[in-house]
């Protein structure tokens, strides 16, 4: 076949191809390769260029260069005329059909909650500690001044795995080990899972989360206590909201309080939630109490400092409004889609 | 601890309101709340029901006229079933206000009838329970008298006190008015006690002896002979009744109400049945049997302290009396037992049997050795008061082991820098008077004398909470500035649980959190590890600590498709432990993070998210490396639990596991969809994350060159050696291979595959040329060809 009859030959393909085709720009793409690709079709004829006599190669040189030329430039027509390339207009479409689907996931509303309180500590510098779920009956109350046959523990139902270890009823543990392992000045939050031996119900569960705070320096005072912790219930409820303190009882602070923020749902007129008080309890707080220095070697003399804690589930249940705190631990994709 | 407001009155003049007297309560650190008992209405007045008929407009509701004797009938709707004309009826008068002013009653239109007033339900006036239907009334008084005037309203307000361990001395209405007359000007309340001993000597000897005085530094006793038991008082009956005490006898009803008075429990003997008349305070031998008065046999330890007769046990000390010496109605002669026992001994005692009672929990938060003789006359003149007989002359006072109060030095300075308060000595002074604290001046310090019923207070720092709470908490102000060194800092290794948490929950994954306590078929499924068990677990399914994050997370997936959640994805971050002998908690913690795929999302009209083991695959590689984790392969392996392992590894470490679970496991947890699973070890994690880098490169401004290969290859040939091969045998210029297309069909043969290969080369030094790359494509298919024996289609 000559030279000429294979052009033609390539032409006439290229046109039936063209004409197959649905106006895609992948399928032009695929086109473009066939024939003018490395290896394609126009390529090949190139190729044969040397086989031809010198007389007749300029003309089959022009008569190439035209093919090529032809189509490239037909191709270019498709692809600008095909859809892709046009300014389609919405109305051509239903465009009330719903996007695609990106599901969202969620973090744990006790997950969200830790974490606000952490960032809240954070920027007054207090850093992060952690300590262990199951740890000694020494760390979980000796350390803390609450010797064995001592009525302060009733105040926690505790679960045993034997007779000297327990799972921690409240991440105060954390102080001690902590403290043991790092000099004054200490200024920690400490957050973490703990477990009480009590019937599960709509208001209590076998286990819950805390966040422990410490902070020992040198002349910290008590009304550095309410300062700090009336800033950062504000922080966390609201500029608006008023805190109060009233005495009470934890065997390894002294003095020892109860912070209440004013009711964030009746702003303290008195509702169900806070019971007709106007306060809500939110953390128990206060003095490190000179004993617990004892156990850790720290000088009661020239160091003082606070210690505070609070429940993260009832911090969750008040602030998303939860009634039933077991909903936290059913994984319910219905309830933590809504975090 | 429930308070009667009346009760506290025969020591205090109290006249704030309740709401006040609450308030100041909880201010000292007593937490209280109260209830109003008796009357809570006004204007509630006996009425008469002259006629009673249909309502037009509505079928439950009758209308009434109503005579309350002032002249004037009146209309009232009325929706008892139990209405009826004739008949006698408390009715609310317009005006009239209910429930301490919950409800007020107003002139009211009810479907189109005028009602001036309401008849009331039992309910409606807290007489009692009943909202069956309107009271009816069986009296002759005059009509309109007000319904208080022939029904008898004990008005009282009872608080109830939330008290901390520590304070034992308001376990009574004595200790309550001590602490209600601090800051209030009052004086200190003491009960006077009308006591008169009898001339009747004492014909009839009895002894005490104690074994041990730290178990029992003081023991008195009275004898008292020829009571009659019988029924309380009314008053008695009416007191003991409005703090939730039932009425038992005189003589019981007494020892209650000293012990609710002062908080100093006593016990009474049928001093008849107390062999030899002696009292023996000792311990229990182990094994010894002793009925206590609830009629149980208990068996006692060594540390169990006894009050025996010359011959057997008669009481449990502190705890419970014994059912061989209970008062009956034939006693006659009573021997009061008032003593100290040590704290610690009845708190071991009571724990150990499971017993808890009002003197345990007394003696327990420890008690007032000088309250001992007061409480004992207080209770000897009651029981003459209302049971007859005579109080035999003298008592027995043995006080072995003398307890001196505590003496505490307290310097104003210390108190004012822990408080960060300034405080004048008059302050100082007043507050310790107000709290009985006797002191003597001393240059810098107060030489304090603590008063024998606050055992709380035995160190300087426990009377600067004291000045506090006297001051009172809320008038302390708070410091607005915050002081701090700033040498306070340690690293957070759990900062990339952050990252994880918040990568997953863009993925649509929901973060669980699940219960940590577990029974023993999930701690044998997933894990060889020993669980750590629980010696005193709520239940049986709770008797375990976790070992593996996996079935807390099936369970919520069994929670899920039980509510028809057809597709959804969970993770979980915790910590799961295993015995471990190594640790002084004889167990190991570790932390894990638990991803769970279940079901098919939705289907949507454009796309269908397709869920299998590639889909997994392709999500943890992207997890890790969205953390900053590289070099993410997997390798087929064997994991208890699963049905089909791949264990996950960044570069040559283990970090976790993928695949899908036992089936048999799966129906256990009464899944019906195998979900698919992962789970890596977070400890690994951190390591791998706190080392992290990120290697920077500058972007390469020369042109690449994409070259696609197509292979034939045996079946067993696995895409990962081919990827590894071409990424060495490629040189320097490969910069990136992706494996576009897996076919298999007939054309390709029974045991072969088709893999397709781009593959884009490009070079920091210049534009490639087609020969440069052409050498590297032909290197990169012969040594294929070679090593796993492919063929180029």
């Amino acid at each position: 076949m000559s030279i000429t009859d294979q052009i033609q030959k390539v032409r006439s393909e290229f046109s039936s191809d063209l004409e197959k085709l649905s106006s895609d720009n992948s399928v032009l793409d695929k086109i473009r390769i066939k024939y003018l690709g490395r290896k394609g079709l126009v390529s090949a004829l190139f190729v044969h260029m040397g086989t031809v006599s010198n007389e007749e190669r300029p003309k089959m040189g022009q008569a190439l260069n035209a093919l090529k030329k032809d189509i490239e430039s037909e191709i270019d027509a498709a692809i600008s005329s095909s859809s892709d390339s046009k300014n389609q207009k919405l109305l051509d479409v239903d465009y009330t059909l719903p996007g695609d689907p990106i599901n969202r996931g969620s973090i744990h509303p006790l997950t969200l909650v830790m974490e606000e309180i952490k960032s809240i500590f954070n920027r007054l510098g207090f850093s992060i500690a952690y300590g262990p779920e199951i740890d000694s009956d020494f760390y979980n109350f000796e350390a803390l001044n609450i010797p064995k046959h001592h009525p302060a523990r009733d105040m926690q139902d505790t679960f045993y795995i034997t007779d000297n270890i327990l799972l921690r009823t409240h991440t105060s543990d954390t102080q001690i080990h902590f403290m043991e392992n790092n000099n004054p000045p200490v200024r920690i939050i400490a957050p973490g899972r703990v477990y009480r031996n009590e019937d599960v119900s709509v208001r209590s569960y076998c286990l819950f989360h805390q966040i422990e705070g410490l902070y020992v320096d040198k002349k910290v005072t008590f009304a550095e206590l309410k300062g700090t912790l009336d800033y950062f219930a504000r922080e966390l409820f609201g500029q608006n909201v008023k805190t109060r303190f009233r005495p009470s009882y934890f065997p390894f602070t002294e003095p020892s309080a109860e912070m209440d923020v004013s009711c964030i749902f009746c702003k303290g007129g008195g509702c169900g939630i806070c019971k007709k008080t106007g306060w809500l309890e939110i953390l128990g707080c206060g003095m490190v109490d000179p004993e617990v220095y004892k156990s850790v070697d720290y000088d009661p003399q020239k160091w003082s400092g606070f210690a505070f804690g609070m429940g993260i589930e009832r911090m969750a249940m008040l602030k998303y409004g939860v009634q039933d705190i077991r909903l936290f631990y059913s994984g319910d994709v219905r309830f933590l889609r809504q975090f | 601890m429930k308070v009667s407001l009346n009760w506290l009155k025969d020591y205090l003049e109290i006249t704030e309101s309740p709401d006040d007297v609450s308030d100041r309560l909880t201010a000292l650190g007593l937490e209280a709340s109260y209830v109003s008992t008796g009357k809570t209405f006004t204007d509630v007045v006996l009425g008469y029901v002259i006629n009673c008929g249909p309502h037009e407009n509505a079928d439950k509701l009758s209308v009434c006229k109503i005579d309350i004797g002032d002249g004037n009938h009146y209309t009232i709707v009325c929706g008892a079933p139990n209405v009826k004309a004739d008949i006698y009826v408390p009715i609310a008068k317009v005006g009239a206000s209910l429930q301490n002013g919950s409800f007020k009653i107003k002139q009211a239109k009810l479907r189109g009838v005028e009602s001036s007033g309401m008849i009331c339900s039992g309910k409606e006036l807290e007489i009692n329970d009943d909202h069956s239907g309107i009271m009816i009334l069986d009296t002759d008084a005059k009509l309109g008298t007000p319904i208080e005037d022939f029904l008898e309203f004990n008005d009282d307000v009872i608080f109830e006190l939330d008290l901390t361990p520590n304070r034992g001395d308001c376990l009574s209405h004595l200790g309550v008015a001590r602490e209600l007359a601090i800051n209030n000007n009052l004086s200190i309340p003491n009960r006077k006690i009308d006591f008169n001993e009898s001339k009747v000597t004492n014909d009839s000897d009895y002894k005490i002896s104690i074994k041990d005085s730290e178990a029992c530094p003081r023991y008195c006793a009275r004898l008292i002979k020829g009571v009659k038991v019988a029924a309380s008082p009314d008053w008695l009956v009416q007191r003991l009744k409005s703090i939730g005490q039932a009425s038992i006898n005189n003589i019981v009803d007494a020892a209650n109400y000293v012990l609710m008075d002062t908080g100093h429990p006593m016990h009474t003997f049928d001093f008849d049945k107390v062999s030899n008349h002696e009292i023996n305070v000792r311990y229990a031998k182990n094994g010894e049997k002793f009925k206590t008065l609830d009629d149980k046999e208990r068996e006692l330890k060594d540390f169990h302290l006894l009050i025996c007769d010359s011959e057997k046990p008669i009481a449990l000390a502190g705890i419970m009396g014994g059912a061989n010496s209970e008062i009956t109605s034939d006693t006659t002669d009573i021997l009061i037992e008032s003593a100290y026992f040590s704290p610690t001994v009845v708190r071991k005692g009571a724990k150990s049997l499971d017993l808890s009672t009002e003197a345990s929990r007394r003696f327990e938060r420890d008690t007032d050795i000088n309250g001992l003789i007061p409480a004992l006359n207080q209770l000897s003149a009651l029981i003459v008061e209302i049971a007859g007989g005579e109080i035999v002359e003298g008592f027995i006072d043995e006080y072995p082991l003398k307890k001196e109060p505590f003496k505490i030095d307290f310097s104003l300075k210390n108190c004012e820098s822990l408080l960060g308060l300034s405080i004048s000595n008059e302050q100082i002074e007043e507050i310790f008077s107000s709290l009985q604290i006797t002191f003597e001046k001393d240059t810098n310090l107060y030489k304090c004398t603590i008063p024998t019923f606050r055992n709380d207070l035995e160190r300087e720092v426990d009377l600067f909470e004291e000045v506090a709470r006297v001051i009172g908490y809320d008038n302390i102000p708070p410091a607005h500035n915050f002081s701090g060194s700033y040498s306070s800092f340690v690293q957070d290794d759990q900062k990339l649980d952050s990252l994880l948490r918040s990568h997953l929950s863009s993925n649509s994954f929901h973060e669980h959190f699940s219960n940590s306590l577990q029974s023993q078929k999930d701690v044998e499924k997933f894990s060889k590890a020993e669980a750590v068990i629980i010696k005193n677990p709520l239940s049986q399914d709770m008797e375990f600590v976790r070992n593996s994050i996996i079935p807390g997370l099936l369970k919520a997936a069994d929670y899920n498709a039980k509510r028809q959640e057809k597709g959804f994805k969970l993770f979980e971050i915790g910590a799961v432990h295993n015995q471990s002998k190594k640790s002084d908690t004889g167990s190991k913690e570790k932390f894990q993070l638990g991803l769970l795929w279940y079901g098919k999302e939705q289907s949507h009209w454009r796309t269908y998210e397709q869920r299998d083991i590639f889909s997994c695959k392709g999500e943890i590689s992207n997890l890790l490396v969205s953390v900053g984790i590289d070099s993410i392969s997997f390798k087929l392996g064997d994991q208890l639990g699963y049905a089909n392992a791949m264990k996950v590894y960044s570069g040559k470490t283990q970090i976790g596991t993928l695949g899908s679970l036992d089936l048999a496991i799966i129906k256990e947890y009464g899944l019906k969809i195998s979900p698919l699973f992962c789970e890596i070890s977070l400890q690994t994690l951190r390591e791998i994350w706190i080392n992290r880098k990120i290697n920077y490169r500058a972007p390469i401004s020369y042109p690449s060159v994409v070259r696609d290969i197509a292979l034939q290859v045996d079946n067993k040939v696995s895409a990962e050696s081919l990827l590894k091969t071409i990424r060495v045998e490629g040189g320097t210029n490969l910069v990136d291979i992706k494996l576009f297309d897996v076919y298999q069909s007939d054309e390709v043969g029974d045991n072969n595959k088709s893999l397709a290969f781009s593959l884009r080369f490009q070079s920091e030094s210049g534009t490639l040329t087609d020969s440069e790359v052409d050498d590297d494509v032909e290197k990169v298919l012969n040594s294929l060809k070679e090593t796993h024996g492919t063929t180029q289609r």
